[in-house]
């Protein structure tokens, strides 16, 4: 064994005692495991933005407007609203989004790759979609409701699910 | 070699870029000085955070729907190659077959007129004269609808329901837009 | 041992698009790689996968057989990657994949840490994804042509004459700017340990 050898050794040993030390995160800085069991839960982010024609494109979405540029053709994006919880399996939980609308969620399962939601759209008392879809863990779908006849401006609301 | 002469041999070392009796002279001097035995050591330490971290992205990437997008990619290129050929075929046979139905039709009218009958329009020519017949070309899916599988953002639904709605799907990533058109309350 | 490279380009010049499919899927995970390493979002990296066999499935008459095939590869999606860089330089942006946190870290933290797998394990896990996460944010503050690279370097192993054929520059090119690359993350990796 040379020199070099030995001295990594000993630094070696000095890192594994390091880590078997008072192992609370605070302690070592280290990011915190999350909280609760995860497999419990699933993560969903619910995004509302108003979408128009007029004004500039919030930079943070710009992104998710050239990404949709061929399906959703409108210039401006701005962020009304940005929601993450963790929901549990089964249960249901209400995201309250602008101009009375809300979107009801429930998480139904998982198989393979994808996430089974239960997703009711509803304005007011008026229910504008029921499905039940199927999402890839960490993909995201997208809703949009035309706010007038002329579909001047709209809310997109977009939804991410994460096992 | 000198310390000095092993620091500047250092990169090339750890990439195997020297002659191999030079990588020999410097892997010598490292095992006897701690100080370049350190420097060697960071160099590959950092390979290994740097690989480590792609790794660790590329564990979080789907790789399963590549090939359909390449697939389908090539299928929109050949399309695009077979339709401007058709183009440049149609725009030297145009004139060619603009004078030959001008022609029949010409030829027909004659005919009709000679014999007092109702005149035949001239037989439909069923190849371009002189050339291929056309390229079949595949149909293109409705630009709202289109429906690819592996693709990663792709959903798919077990039940919808909604009054106007509609299912659009961006063509890259897939990704699902539900569009819910405007409804008059009025004429509820 | 497979048919060479050489053999699925010819074969899918000839119109063999399943010799062009054994082509993507020996190389997409390497790619994938190096477009990672190059671009902060995922969706961007595999969009320059897919593009990237596209377009050397349009370019296959171009490649002549002088340098490996991954080479040419790597080429395309170095440039296409640059490319990407240039569009997004003009466009500060978040997309939804970076609002979990820097590069969607939270992501690199394993199910094994919720079920408590090894007791040692998730902090040495958690130690392991902070230093990736340090390393990639240096990683994407060096200019394109460092990145690139630091990458075909150190990830996919390419050596100096292949990487200055990828990069269609000189040799001295490749090793200044390996150097000045490794001392800027190496300089963060000090401070990440």
């Amino acid at each position: 064994m040379t020199r070099g050898d030995g001295v990594g050794l000993v630094a070696g040993l000095v890192g594994v005692l390091a880590l078997c030390g008072p192992a609370t995160a605070g302690d070592t800085g280290a990011p915190l495991e999350p909280e609760g069991p995860r497999g419990d839960t699933v993560r969903i982010q619910v995004m509302a933005i108003e979408a128009g024609n007029g004004g500039a494109c919030d930079p943070r979405l710009e992104f998710l407007r050239s990404r949709l540029r061929r399906v959703v053709s409108y210039r401006s994006f701005r962020l009304v609203g940005d929601m993450q919880r963790d929901v549990l399996w089964q249960d249901t939980e209400v995201f309250v989004l602008p101009h009375g609308t809300r979107l009801l969620l429930l998480p139904k399962g998982r198989e393979a790759q994808e996430v089974l939601l239960q997703v009711r759209l509803v304005d007011g008392r008026r229910q504008l979609v029921d499905t039940i879809v199927r999402l890839r863990n960490r993909g995201y779908m997208v809703f949009g409701v035309e706010r007038d006849a002329r579909a001047d401006e709209a809310l997109l609301v977009v939804l991410r699910a994460e096992d | 070699m000198t310390c000095d002469d092993v620091r500047r041999l250092l990169h090339p070392f750890v990439d195997t870029e020297l002659p191999p009796p030079m990588l020999l002279a410097v892997a010598r001097h490292a095992g006897s000085c701690l100080a370049c035995d350190a420097a060697l050591r960071e160099l590959t330490e950092l390979r290994e955070a740097l690989v480590g971290a792609v790794d660790r992205r590329l564990e979080t990437l789907d790789l399963g729907g590549v090939w359909t997008g390449v697939s389908q990619a090539i299928d929109r290129h050949e399309t695009r190659v077979h339709r401007d050929a058709r183009v440049r075929r149609l725009a030297v046979w145009g004139p060619t077959l603009a004078l030959a139905a001008g022609v029949a039709l010409a030829v027909g009218l004659w005919n009709g007129w000679t014999s007092g009958g109702v005149p035949r329009p001239g037989p439909t020519p069923s190849r371009v004269a002189g050339g291929e017949p056309p390229a079949r070309v595949a149909p293109r899916p409705p630009a709202t609808m289109v429906a690819r599988d592996g693709l990663r953002n792709r959903a798919a639904f077990d039940r919808l329901w909604g009054r106007g709605i509609e299912v659009k799907r961006e063509p890259k990533a897939g990704t699902t837009v539900v569009w819910v058109a405007h409804v008059d309350d009025s004429v509820e | 041992m497979g048919p060479s490279d050489w053999e699925l380009v010819q074969q899918s010049r000839g119109g063999d698009r399943d010799a062009f499919r054994t082509l993507v899927e020996r190389y997409q995970r390497k790619v994938a790689a190096l477009a990672l390493g190059m671009l902060r979002n995922p969706e961007d990296a595999l969009d320059v996968v897919q593009d990237t066999f596209a377009k050397a499935y349009q370019s296959l008459d171009r490649f002549k057989g002088d340098a490996a095939f991954y080479t040419w590869v790597y080429r395309i999606a170095v440039n296409l990657c640059i490319d990407v860089q240039r569009r997004e330089a003009k466009m500060p942006q978040v997309g939804l994949e970076l609002r979990e946190g820097e590069d969607g870290a939270e992501q690199d933290l394993p199910a094994a840490v919720a079920h408590g797998a090894d007791p040692e394990d998730p902090f040495r896990r958690a130690r392991d994804a902070e230093i990736a996460r340090g390393i990639q944010q240096a990683v994407s503050e060096l200019t394109p042509e460092h990145r690139a690279v630091i990458l075909l370097r150190e990830v996919e192993g390419l050596s100096y004459e292949e990487i200055s054929r990828v990069l269609d520059c000189p040799k001295g090119t490749v090793m200044s700017r390996l150097h000045y690359a490794r001392k800027q993350l190496q300089e963060r990796l000090r401070g990440l340990r």
